[in-house]
């Protein structure tokens, strides 16, 4: 294509039933070369138009790809199961009729895919590069495309297209623009490798809850506490906050009042600068809570309340929960 | 068949195996109890149960023989029969259920993606499945033995032989220096048997408790007929 | 030939209110499904009505009617292509994208089925950190390999004869869909080195594909027969699914040819006669699978192994016994009454019906094979029952809803009728007369 500038691209468009061949014969006769003809159809025409038989090629790649794909199945189903020669239910390690199942399966695979590799390259490889399809052929026309003809053959060739029968006849610039397929090849890769990066992170089943050895001590459930219908059901008499009331209070003292406040209203001393204000520890939201629930909250932590699961105990969870359960909506803390 | 498997028992130190004397056996699950402490198995719950999910790697399967009122109950205890020739291990597509050296069929639980194969190819549907996660009502879960992981939801699982203990009573005796001893092993179940319906051992050591009653003339295998070459023995019952 | 195209690029116009509504309908069900999948997902396997023995049902049920409908496409231009019928012409495409759609479908019903299915990378064999490769002598493995193959070279097979009307597409129809015709047409220009690498591939692909369509339901049948379950281990299974999965395939052809011609009016170019074609080689696999069904069990009921009368009985007349004759009914009865009426395969609506009729009672003769068998182990102390719960229900109406509106949705991007097929098509009969 160094010479593009004196050498031209003719299009020709024909009825369906044009005499392509003779004119084929004729413009060799004009000293034009077959591999400069290009003959464009609605659907595959018939051997004699085309003179040409099927080549052989495709059926020796495919026969290839297919004796690749059986070494590919060989190696999942022979190879691995010798690289991890794990026993199962007797069976052989490596199992003839296994190796035979798989490594049809990947011969065929390699088969398909590697023939339509090549039908795919063969059909990009045989795209006339001077010209853009001719939608015209379509409606059931043929189009004979001449390309990489010299300026003085052009008038000789439009002759002997004209003389054919052709109805349109074109120059087409060497150039053209194509119609390139845009390869999102590089996307696909990425995603597939992001993808990769996620099925490494295996969690499943790590941590355990059972109690292992040199673990901290858990400090889980309150004395007393019997488990039933999906959780704890706490013996509330036990580790009511009115059985020993000191505790209770010291305890509400130190982990309560920075934020509740004495009165368990909701205005500590810290209560001022957090962003969102303690709860009211004697609205009738919260009076509606049974003192197990208070005992969650604790243990958990709710919204801007951080959970108290290691700093106290079951126990002294269980107290404060009875104890804030015991507060009054108008009265001050509840006195034993 | 069973030249190639005294084959592979040859090449293997061990071969554990376990004899059921039905007619010891009273039927008294204390053996179902005490797998369910020991392996950390999950408690279904009473609506699971009806739903038939209620996971047990032994149960008594009971029978009932003869018409009303001349009616008999038979039973007898079932739990995974470490087969041989497992037909639940060649189905599993990742390894996840495989023959150790030691004769066992293991689950390999985070290989398993739940294909519930096994399941399927289990004559005697010894294998269960984990319908949800395991739950231990509060403060149940300070008793679960971290000697055994906690299966999550959607995995199979079956009875081991408490292969934990297997593993325990091996390492003490390499650490003494000497061969496993008939006795030094036992399972939950045959450690809680009040009959001693239970005996487990190795029966590659040919003077072992095991080895010796599943010579019995009372000895059968569950399915026999199946080529499973299952390391259970049953002893039958003497009747009347 | 200028008919064609317009006739065979009209079903590529925008739809108009119908077609969305439609479109919207189905996504709303889609929806529904998608969220009882990861209402399972969330909180377990137990949402299923599973229980052991039955560890397989609904999923694995769907998953082999799912695997069955594709081979409609597969069969219908593989075996048709390569007999060289003629009449396959308008039919070909038409059941290539079911094909697809339905193998799409079929794998994900096996996500649906796995325990854990955010470990489903452990079945792709790969060096990896946990080093361990699949066994692939798991049935499932060669599931796995098969149904790999099967869709991308049913992906290829749909794809090669629609390179030349993408390009026919890409020069006609504008807007977003131009580049992307674009890239699909791989430059294509029509010239006869290309039709000549176009029409190898398709003669070298074709008979591979039959042969990977055989091996597939083959296989799929393995996963059952492999097993020890009674009922299951028996070796007519792998030809009895396949001619099943054929049975399913063309039943759904027949609706699909039905709504395409009504819904686009293309009475010119799937005329009757094709119906009446379709019809003849329905009765022919009716006839072939009531034979294969027939041996199978004539095998059990004379052998008399007790486990196995288990299951027969409770087909025949226990537990699944109305399931068992309605499927009977569907898929044997009616399709033998009704298309062995030279009039009545002349009937696109019949045909319709009875396309339905077959595909209802496949997908009940799926779930029979899995669960009569399954519910009734050889210790009958764990004997049981099976019916699917809501979310299995929700899931497989969602499945099938997105299959629908993936072929509703691919109709409007793909020429729904191979263009120059039935331009090729129209020549040779033009010539022959």
């Amino acid at each position: 294509m160094v010479e593009n500038h004196n050498r031209v691209g003719l299009l020709a468009l024909f009825p369906p039933d044009a005499d392509i061949d003779s004119s084929r014969l004729r413009l060799e006769g004009a000293g034009i070369f077959q591999e400069q003809i290009t003959l464009l159809s609605p659907i595959p025409l018939a051997a004699p138009k085309t003179q040409a038989t099927p080549p052989f090629w495709p059926y020796g790649i495919t026969i290839g790809a297919g004796l690749v794909g059986i070494g590919i199945g060989l190696f999942f189903s022979a190879g691995t199961a010798v690289l991890y020669p794990l026993v199962t239910g007797g069976k052989p390690i490596v199992a003839a009729p296994v190796v035979g199942i798989i490594s049809y399966e990947t011969m065929m695979l390699m088969a398909v895919v590697v023939t339509f590799v090549t039908m795919i390259v063969r059909i990009r490889r045989a795209r006339d590069l001077t010209v853009d399809r001719e939608a015209r052929i379509d409606d059931g026309r043929l189009a004979l495309s001449v390309r990489d003809i010299h300026d003085d053959q052009e008038a000789t060739v439009r002759k002997i297209l004209e003389e054919a029968g052709a109805q349109d006849i074109r120059s087409v610039s060497a150039d053209l623009p194509l119609l390139e397929s845009q390869s999102p090849a590089h996307v696909v890769t990425m995603l597939a490798l992001c993808c990769l990066a996620v099925a490494g992170c295996s969690q499943d089943m790590q941590e355990q809850q059972s109690y292992q050895s040199q673990e901290a001590p858990r400090l889980h459930s309150p004395s007393g506490s019997i488990p039933r219908d999906s959780r704890t059901v706490i013996s509330h008499e036990a580790l009511a906050a009115h059985r020993m009331p000191d505790r209770a209070k010291e305890l509400f003292r130190i982990n309560c009042l920075p934020c509740h406040g004495e009165s368990g209203e909701g205005t500590g001393p810290v209560a001022p600068y957090l962003k969102q204000l303690p709860a009211n520890l004697r609205a009738s939201r919260v009076r509606a809570l049974s003192s197990t629930e208070i005992y969650d909250i604790i243990t958990q932590g709710k919204d801007m309340m951080p959970s108290f699961l290691g700093e106290l105990s079951a126990d002294e969870r269980m107290v404060l929960a009875s104890f804030v359960q015991s507060m009054r909506p108008d009265s001050p803390p509840a006195q034993p | 068949m069973s030249a190639g498997q005294e084959k592979t028992t040859e090449a293997r130190p061990h071969r554990w195996q376990m004899v059921i004397d039905l007619d010891r056996c009273t039927g008294c699950e204390a053996c179902v109890v005490a797998c369910h402490a020991e392996n950390n198995i999950r408690i279904s719950g009473a609506q699971e149960a009806a739903e038939g999910r209620a996971i047990n790697w032994i149960r008594i399967e009971r029978y009932w023989e003869g018409e009303y009122p001349d009616v008999k109950a038979k039973f007898m205890p079932v739990l995974c029969q470490q087969c041989a020739d497992a037909p639940c291990e060649p189905v599993c597509p990742v390894y996840a259920s495989y023959h150790t050296p030691d004769g066992l069929n293991a689950q390999v639980y985070n290989r398993c993606i739940g294909v519930r194969y096994c399941g399927n190819n289990c004559p005697y549907t010894a294998r269960q499945f984990n319908w949800f996660d395991p739950h231990w009502d509060p403060p149940l879960q300070e008793q679960l033995n971290p000697d055994v992981t906690v299966r999550q939801n959607g995995i199979m699982e079956k009875c081991t032989f408490c292969v934990q203990r297997i593993r325990q009573g091996k390492e003490q005796a390499e650490r003494e220096g000497r061969p496993v001893r008939d006795g030094d092993i036992t399972p939950a179940c045959v450690q809680s048997c009040p009959s001693t319906a239970l005996v487990f051992g190795d029966g590659n050591d040919p003077d072992s408790q095991v080895a010796q009653m599943s010579k019995s003339r009372r000895g059968f295998h569950l399915l026999e007929s199946l080529g499973t070459h299952p390391a259970i023995t049953y002893l039958k019952r003497l009747d009347e | 030939m200028p008919a064609i195209n317009r006739d065979l690029l009209a079903p590529l116009a925008p739809g108009g209110h119908g077609y969305v509504l439609l479109v919207v309908f189905l996504s709303a069900i889609v929806s529904a499904g998608a969220g009882a999948w990861i209402y399972q997902i969330e909180t377990g396997m137990g949402q299923t009505n599973l229980h052991p023995p039955i560890f397989w049902s609904a999923y694995i049920a769907s998953f082999v009617y799912w695997i069955g409908v594709s081979h409609s496409g597969t069969f219908i231009s593989g075996v048709l292509r390569l007999s060289k019928a003629e009449w396959r012409r308008p039919i070909t495409r038409i059941a290539e994208l079911m094909t697809i759609i339905s193998v799409v479908i079929a794998t994900l019903f096996v996500f649906y089925h796995l325990g854990r299915s955010w470990r489903w990378y452990y079945l792709i064999p790969y060096p990896n950190q946990r080093e361990i490769w699949p066994d692939f002598r798991s049935p499932l493995m060669w599931d796995a390999t098969a149904v790999f193959t099967y869709a991308t070279a049913s992906t290829i097979y749909l794809y090669l004869p629609l390179i030349p009307d993408f390009a026919l597409a890409r020069d006609r129809i504008g807007g977003w869909r131009r580049p992307i015709y674009a890239a699909l047409s791989l430059g294509w220009q029509g010239s006869q080195q290309q039709w000549q690498a176009l029409n190898t591939a398709i003669r070298i692909i074709t008979p591979l594909i039959v042969m990977v369509m055989i091996s597939v339901h083959s296989i799929v049948g393995y996963d059952f027969g492999m097993s020890l379950v009674p009922g299951w281990h028996t070796s007519i299974i792998a030809p009895y699914f396949v001619v099943g999965a054929v049975h399913s395939g063309l039943g759904m052809v027949a609706i699909g040819l039905y709504v395409v011609r009504r819904t686009y009016r293309l009475e010119t170019y799937i005329r009757l006669e094709h119906f009446d074609k379709l019809g003849k080689l329905m009765v022919v696999m009716t006839l072939t699978l009531a034979y294969l069904y027939f041996s199978d069990q004539l095998t059990v009921w004379y052998g008399k192994v007790p486990d196995h009368m288990a299951v027969l009985h409770s087909v025949m007349s226990g537990t699944f016994a109305v399931p068992q004759w309605t499927m009977i009914t569907l898929i044997y009865v009616l399709p033998l009454l009704t298309l062995t009426i030279p009039a009545f395969r002349h009937w696109p609506l019949g045909m319709m019906l009875i396309g339905l009729s077959i595909n209802v009672g496949m997908y009940i003769e799926r779930m029979l094979i899995l669960i009569p068998p399954l519910s009734h182990p050889r210790l009958s102390y764990n004997w049981s029952d099976y019916f699917p719960s809501w979310v299995e229900l929700t899931i497989m109406a969602g499945s099938f809803a997105l299959a629908v509106l993936l072929y509703v949705l691919a109709v409007k991007f793909v020429p729904i009728i191979s263009i120059w097929e039935e331009k090729e098509g129209h020549l040779h009969g033009r010539e022959s007369q």
